[in-house]
């Protein structure tokens, strides 16, 4: 894969989790879960910014952007903070090993980029009431 | 001892055919071996020390078992040594400090790393100590002694 690719592969994501994110504040009560609410709305937050740095990056590397989907399939039954709760730590799971593939397929600060992102994810999987793996975002290792 | 770890390759910028015998990376796949070998003695060593934090620190040293294995080396053989601490708060702080510096090497290996499935490998491993590290709580109050 590309570089060019990989980022690309990375934004359509972003994109994803973006969307899926806002659906996911949507039903999380500010007062009722305000722990859950505050990990939502910073994760909506943060995967904005790395959408338009991706933008940026892909523009960069002399591509077009990848553009949104108009609209994203949804976890099903969102209809408790577990529930959502688990949909985000899928979310983030999925963002975890995009980043990894992005690591494998960079270099220098673009690569750095992908690492700091892959932490980011790892570590905010746990808010989302996750456990630690031996290696977020490799998923071959998921048993250990 | 060779980078070519059961990693997955998918996606990688790896040249076809490189041997271990003249493996870029061998060197340093070498210096993480040494500092996780390291490590996981020390969590076995504090947990040897100060059973009361096994709960705390062992999570490490499963941690670096594991991340050996996938790097094709030997974990740690058990019978660890109880080192000499100034107490089980010296004990967990260096346990955190030192973890702190690992997680940090490992995404500088990971940046350094000539092949691209090894750099992979290598950053998961450094979320999975981010991930241990954010779960490393302190000793409860009056606990320190």
């Amino acid at each position: 894969m590309s570089t060019l690719d990989a980022v690309q592969a990375t934004l359509a994501a972003e994109h994803a989790a973006v969307y899926v994110y806002g659906a996911l504040g949507a039903q999380t009560s500010r007062s009722a879960e305000p722990g859950l609410y505050a990990a939502i709305s910073s994760a909506y937050t943060e995967h904005r910014a790395r959408r338009d740095v991706l933008t940026r990056t892909v523009a960069d590397l002399g591509g077009d952007p990848v553009a949104s989907a108009a609209s994203y399939e949804l976890p099903a039954r969102l209809d408790s903070p577990e529930r959502v709760a688990r949909a985000a730590r899928e979310l983030e799971e999925g963002c975890a090993a995009t980043y990894a593939s992005l690591v494998a397929n960079t270099a220098g600060v673009r690569r750095r980029w992908a690492v700091t992102a892959l932490n980011d994810a790892a570590v905010r999987v746990l808010a989302f009431r996750g456990t630690p793996e031996m290696l977020p975002g490799a998923d071959e290792y998921a048993d250990r | 001892m060779a980078s070519g770890c059961d990693a997955s390759r998918d996606g990688s910028n790896d040249g076809p055919g490189v041997s271990a015998a003249e493996d870029p990376d061998a060197a340093l796949v070498d210096r993480v071996v040494a500092e996780l070998t390291e490590l996981a003695g020390l969590a076995a060593s504090v947990a040897a020390a100060y059973p009361r934090l096994q709960s705390a620190v062992r999570p490490f040293g499963d941690l670096h078992a594991a991340h050996l294995e996938v790097l094709g080396a030997e974990p740690p053989s058990a019978g660890a040594d109880r080192g000499s601490y100034a107490g089980p708060a010296a004990a967990l702080k260096e346990v955190r400090v030192r973890e702190q510096r690992s997680q940090r090497r490992l995404v500088d290996a990971s940046l350094a790393a000539r092949s691209g499935s090894l750099a992979r490998v290598l950053a998961c491993m450094s979320a999975g100590a981010a991930q241990r590290l954010a779960r490393l709580s302190p000793l409860p109050a009056g606990e320190e002694a």
